[in-house]
């Protein structure tokens, strides 16, 4: 097994970068688990936004407006400066700012409904239709209270009372208002992580096989040309496995329970499959390597490339119409589905959409192997 | 000598591979993919866009909630109500092509008033969703709204019949409660961030080439530079064109990107054209003098000193927003120094209140800090290499 051996030493040389590829996941899978985990909700609590308010209002109904949107949504400070106003809206600190006028009580209470209210919105946006709308919807009850003859506060009060008032709101599916564990996260950015470390482990080891003098030495060894490269694809097997038992295992420290769990397995499962096609993808990609630079662009050209495009990074639904159809052309694509499909299943028997993402992923694995395959043979006879 | 050696610093600068790939392909691709990811953020999660819901009557169920559906459609362009079946509905749910689905049961007059005093259920209305988003809020609402104006006319008949007349008139009027004000639309786009600090990375990649100029000037670091130590014109000399060449060369490969991003993806960098390519000129000299100094501090290898710039340059371009949106703001917030001296952040920023400000302030304040970086920089590297000699190599 002296191939198999060499394999792993040229491997041992290239640690550096490749453990690097490993702290860098680690950090980005489990902030952003962490960061982004949504509490399990039974019910519908709707979204609550962020609201600048400046209250100014002399009067009561001020108040009442502050209290009712407050109910629902954060209330925050106006920033004093119009430039920390505009940097507040720009990164979407701020859903809203609305400033209640010292008068708005008293032209209120005198009838007046037009302009009584100073509202910055980014144009457009959905946030500002739900604010206005809220909004409008407890001006209204207040004005009908008035109207009807009752007292300020008394109306206020009432006001208050009415939109306390909650809808009868069910989701189609319980599993519909469940959010996502950290595991989800932890296998979520997979792709990108396995193929940039299949790309420099399998393509570096490769690539100093492939060279002229070395190649040229090993064809006149008396090792059969057929067991070197046997020796060479169990050692590219043997790395795939154990990339994937380390972030099995860094998985089951950081998300013990949720591995023991149905969808832990089929989570690890997921992530099995889609080594297999990384490998598959680094296989193809060395074709084109000419040197270790050229795999450094390789690695991430195909490993930012399938992560953006396969939606790892950024869900498909953010994406354009034909961005989604090109992304079914990508193997993480398919990885992301089964991850998102995972958490939808109850039973082994339930994960017909999993299976299916499964053999989807497999089946682009034999497409890149063949067509590493065929680029190897067309060099071969361009020789 | 000057246009001579800088023609031929050009010519060689432009033979070097990776340095094409890097500085000039691979901003593309990455910009490229940001536009595939990101292009649709602001449309589908920022704007706002009719709400489809479906609705599902019961036979003989009140009409009145029907009617407010329809005037929300027609006059309020805020929903697209399609009227269906409950089993087409849930399909439509499940298929994303309805946010919602309104259900509407027969409720007999009697069972209505004596629920609608008691409180909750009263309309026999509810709401199915697939997920808690800002859309399913809205329409939400909508209901609540509905429900509450039933209750509110309830109390209202109870306690002042009188004014009923009266508070009616209020929902037939149209008011519009609200002056708005906006900030501009470029305010609504804080994805443009990702691509602002696209930019400030390829300017910071004119390290790599400030790099090869020190390593070219210094006779420790390289045999060429030996050569010219030896040569009858001051080395100097042939620094400035050497520097003049690297700076031309990363400026072109900036200006393509940055084209590639607004003509070809239409990124809306902003309309100022000008004081976007000072912006960018002086970004990609802070980048070429920055791998200078690196280059002519210390005697480490040039290996490590190029991944000392490809370090320095990828942290400063994440703590701009490279990768994670929004923690340049929290960089920001918790560490102002850093924010202040960071490359890739001053650049950003720069190009960024080009585009969020009406006034100048924070664009000069943050160009003046670059110019000033940039200048202590220069200072440094010339203190370091002036009147350098060897005595050995």
């Amino acid at each position: 097994m002296q191939v198999f051996k060499a394999f792993f030493r040229i491997l041992y040389k290239n640690k550096a970068s490749l453990l690097m590829y490993i702290v860098i996941y680690l950090a980005l899978a489990v902030t952003v688990g962490n960061v982004l985990e949504e509490n399990s909700k039974t019910e519908f609590s709707g979204v609550s936004l962020d609201i600048g308010l400046e209250n100014k209002d002399k009067g009561s109904l001020g108040d009442g407006l502050e209290e009712y949107l407050g109910s629902q949504n954060q209330i925050l400070g106006v920033p004093e400066k119009k430039e920390d106003l505009q940097d507040a809206m720009y990164y979407e600190e701020l859903d809203y700012v609305l400033v209640i006028p010292e008068d708005f009580t008293e032209k209120f209470l005198a009838g007046e409904q037009e302009g009584l209210l100073e509202g910055t919105v980014v144009p457009g946006s959905s946030s500002a239709y739900l604010v206005e709308q809220e909004m409008v919807s407890f001006l209204r009850t207040l004005a009908m209270y008035l109207k009807a003859g009752y007292g300020e506060r008394e109306a206020v009060a009432r006001t208050l009372k009415d939109v306390e008032r909650k809808a009868e709101v069910q989701f189609l599916e319980a599993g519909d208002s469940q959010g996502k564990p950290t595991g989800f996260y932890y296998f979520q950015y997979i792709p990108y992580v396995f193929l940039i470390m299949m790309i420099l482990g399998v393509g570096g080891c490769m690539k100093a096989f492939q060279n002229k003098d070395l190649a040229a030495r090993n064809k006149c060894s008396s090792m059969s040309f057929l067991s070197q490269n046997l020796q060479i694809f169990l050692g590219c097997a043997v790395y795939m496995v154990i990339v994937y038992a380390a972030f099995l295992g860094m998985a089951c420290l950081n998300v013990g329970d949720y591995m023991l769990s149905l969808r832990g397995a089929l989570n690890a499962a997921n992530a099995f499959v889609f080594g297999i096609c990384s490998l598959s993808v680094a296989w193809f990609a060395v074709q084109f390597a000419q040197s270790s630079a050229m795999l450094t662009i390789l690695s991430n050209v195909f490993g930012l490339g399938f992560s953006f495009l396969g939606g790892v990074f950024v869900s498909v639904d953010m994406m354009g119409e034909s961005a989604r159809n090109m992304a079914k052309f990508v193997p993480s694509y398919w990885y992301v589905v089964a991850n998102e499909e995972i958490q939808k299943v109850g039973a082994f028997a339930e994960g017909e959409k999993v299976y299916q993402a499964f053999g989807m992923v497999l089946m682009f694995s034999l497409a890149f192997f063949s067509a590493g395959l065929l680029v190897n043979r067309m060099k071969v006879k361009s020789k | 000598m000057f246009f001579r050696l800088y023609r031929y610093g050009l010519i060689r600068s432009s033979r070097d591979r990776m340095m094409i790939f890097w500085n000039l392909i691979f901003p593309v691709i990455l910009g490229s993919l940001f536009h595939v990811a990101f292009g649709n953020y602001t449309d589908k999660e920022v704007l706002f866009h009719r709400v489809p819901v479906a609705y599902v009557q019961e036979e003989g169920a009140d009409g009145n909630f029907a009617l407010l559906l329809e005037a929300l459609e027609t006059e309020n362009g805020l929903i697209q109500v399609q009227k269906t079946s409950q089993e087409k509905a849930e399909k439509l749910l499940r298929e994303g092509e309805a946010e919602g689905i309104f259900f509407q049961k027969k409720t007999g007059a009697g069972e209505q008033s004596l629920k609608g005093l008691s409180g909750q259920e009263n309309s026999g209305i509810s709401l199915v969703v697939a997920e808690q988003g800002i859309n399913q809020t809205i329409l939400n609402s909508i209901l609540e709204q509905y429900e509450r104006t039933s209750a509110t006319f309830i109390a209202i008949g109870k306690e002042h019949p009188e004014g009923i007349q009266k508070a009616a008139e209020v929902l037939e009027g149209e008011y519009s409660y609200l002056k708005e004000g906006s900030l501009g639309d470029a305010a609504s786009n804080s994805i443009l961030d990702y691509f602002y600090s696209l930019i400030a990375m390829n300017c910071l990649m004119g390290a790599v080439m400030g790099l090869q100029c020190a390593v070219e000037f210094k006779a420790n670091l390289s045999a060429l530079a030996a050569r010219r130590m030896a040569a009858g014109a001051s080395r100097f000399r042939m620094l400035w064109p050497d520097l003049a060449a690297k700076v031309t060369l990363q400026f072109v490969c900036i200006i393509f990107s940055v084209s590639y991003l607004m003509f070809a993806l239409d990124v809306p960098l902003g309309d100022q054209w000008g004081f976007l390519l000072l912006t960018l000129f002086s970004g990609d000299v802070l980048g070429v003098f920055l791998g200078f100094f690196i280059g002519v501090c210390g005697k480490m290898p040039y290996q490590m000193k190029e991944a000392l710039c490809v370090t320095i340059m990828m942290v400063s371009s994440f703590f701009s927003g490279l990768m994670v949106s929004g923690i340049q703001r929290l960089i920001e917030r918790y560490v102002p120094v850093f924010a202040r001296i960071n490359p890739a952040s001053l650049i950003t920023k720069a190009c960024c209140s080009l585009n969020i400000y009406d006034t100048y302030g924070r664009y000069l304040e943050n160009m003046g800090i670059m110019l000033a970086l940039t200048a202590a920089l220069a200072a440094g590297s010339f203190l370091i290499v002036r009147r350098e000699r060897y005595a050995g190599i």
